[in-house]
């Protein structure tokens, strides 16, 4: 009799030891959030696959790459230098999250910004990444830098370094940026050397009109 | 003979028990019921009325059908034409079927463009070599400069174009347009895969309408 209670006894105990592990542990969402490196434009923040610095923020209404593109809303333009550590590696995640927790992924119409980087060992590259916003996602905007994309409920990301960097953006600032009409020329790809900043013109060629 | 009979019949009836009967007696109300269509199929909810300037809800997305034209071609970029060729129908002998379109995504996350382009179907449209093979899924591009949609971002409308393409002896004024029922698949996904948090077409019409078909250069 004795040794049936303490047998009842040891099972109550691990089923109460159990529960206490299920409710008391972090869920599976927790384990596996990345590692977020916050930062902000003009800081370098170390991953362990590389480390990324935002040089600048432009806002454009349209971008000129293979074809001239014009935004939904306005083309957010993140420039951005980055270096992979330990080996070649391809950053797949680039994305910009506003202040409503809404996600925005880089665009890639008409061949004008890449949607994913290369990164050559040890050596510093520069690019651009572009996001079509509505107005509302300028003031507070960060901007996600990470070797995995977001894929489904944030899998490509899971249990690693991912940088989170502050694009500085006011209210006013974000007024005064929607309020421009600009282009800028995409690049699609990277570059060794800081990229052209300067907004450009589009200029209709003179053979236009005379083949019409 | 008949009163014996049904003698048999109450006398099987009272060795039943009272689940027994109850269970019997719907059994028998269900059959009774049969030539009123109480077996027949439970019916789905009849397609709603579509239309020019009403919006539609589509999976994640909410659609108004802005206008509609037949053309030989698309115009690619009115920003820069010289840059940006026309899109123009896979064949000689076809049309395209212009389906201006503001897309709004309220969500909080990009959403893929094969979601509405999946989802809209044209009466009639011609099938074109696709990634998954011959379909009549329309291009979806945009009104301004005619890239390609990959994905819609959140928080604001887009003006859209779907492309379908037509016989170019369809020459009807009208054009009419059905658009799926989607649901959403949450955490978990279905039990027949291991998917999960997508927009599944079902096989069933939420909205149908026959619009009109106007000139190119009209604006609606």
């Amino acid at each position: 009799m004795r040794r049936t209670l303490a047998v009842v006894a040891v099972v109550v105990a691990t089923m109460a030891i159990g529960r206490l592990l299920t409710d008391h542990l972090p869920d599976e969402e927790r384990l596996a959030a990345p590692f977020v490196r916050n930062g902000s434009v003009g800081e370098t923040v170390h991953l362990r696959y590389g480390d990324v610095r935002v040089t600048g923020v432009r806002v454009a209404t349209r971008l000129e790459g293979a074809d001239v593109v014009v935004a939904a809303g306005r083309f957010l333009v993140v420039d951005l230098a980055y270096r992979a550590k330990g080996e070649p590696r391809r950053f797949l995640g680039l994305e910009v999250r506003d202040s409503y927790g809404r996600r925005y992924d880089a665009t890639a119409r008409g061949s004008t910004c890449p949607q994913n980087l290369e990164g050559l060992t040890g050596i510093r590259m520069y690019a651009m990444a572009c996001f079509d916003v509505p107005r509302s996602a300028l003031p507070g905007a960060r901007f996600r830098f990470s070797l995995g994309d977001y894929g489904v409920n944030g899998s490509g990301q899971r249990r690693d370094d991912l940088a989170e960097i502050d694009l500085k953006i006011s209210p006013g600032e974000a007024a005064r940026l929607w309020s421009q009409n600009l282009t800028y020329r995409a690049t699609n790809g990277t570059a060794t050397g800081p990229l052209d900043k300067e907004p450009v013109t589009l200029a209709k060629p003179t053979w236009w009109d005379e083949l019409r | 003979m008949g009163g014996t009979r049904l003698a048999g019949v109450r006398r099987a009836l009272a060795q039943r028990s009272r689940r027994e009967k109850t269970v019997g007696l719907a059994a028998v109300a269900l059959v009774a019921s049969a030539p009123f269509g109480g077996l027949d199929r439970a019916g789905e909810t009849p397609p709603a009325a579509l239309d020019l300037g009403a919006a539609v809800a589509v999976g994640p997305y909410d659609v108004t059908f802005v206008r509609a034209y037949r053309a030989k071609e698309f115009a690619g970029s009115q920003v820069e034409p010289w840059e940006a060729p026309p899109v123009t129908s896979s064949a000689e002998a076809r049309r395209l079927l212009v389906l201006e379109v503001d897309v709004t995504n309220d969500g909080k996350r990009p959403e893929y463009a094969h979601v509405l382009t999946k989802a809209v179907a044209l009466r009639g449209a011609a099938k074109t070599d696709s990634f998954g093979g011959p379909s009549a899924d329309p291009k979806l591009v945009y009104r301004t400069d005619g890239s390609a949609v990959s994905t819609v971002s959140p928080g604001m409308t887009h003006r859209l174009a779907l492309l379908f393409e037509q016989s170019s002896r369809t020459r009807s004024p009208r054009a009419t347009i059905a658009v799926t029922r989607l649901v959403y698949v949450g955490k978990g996904g279905l039990a027949s895969n291991l998917d999960e948090d997508y927009w599944l077409h079902l096989d069933e019409t939420a909205s149908r309408g026959t619009i009109t078909v106007g000139e190119p250069g009209a604006q609606g």
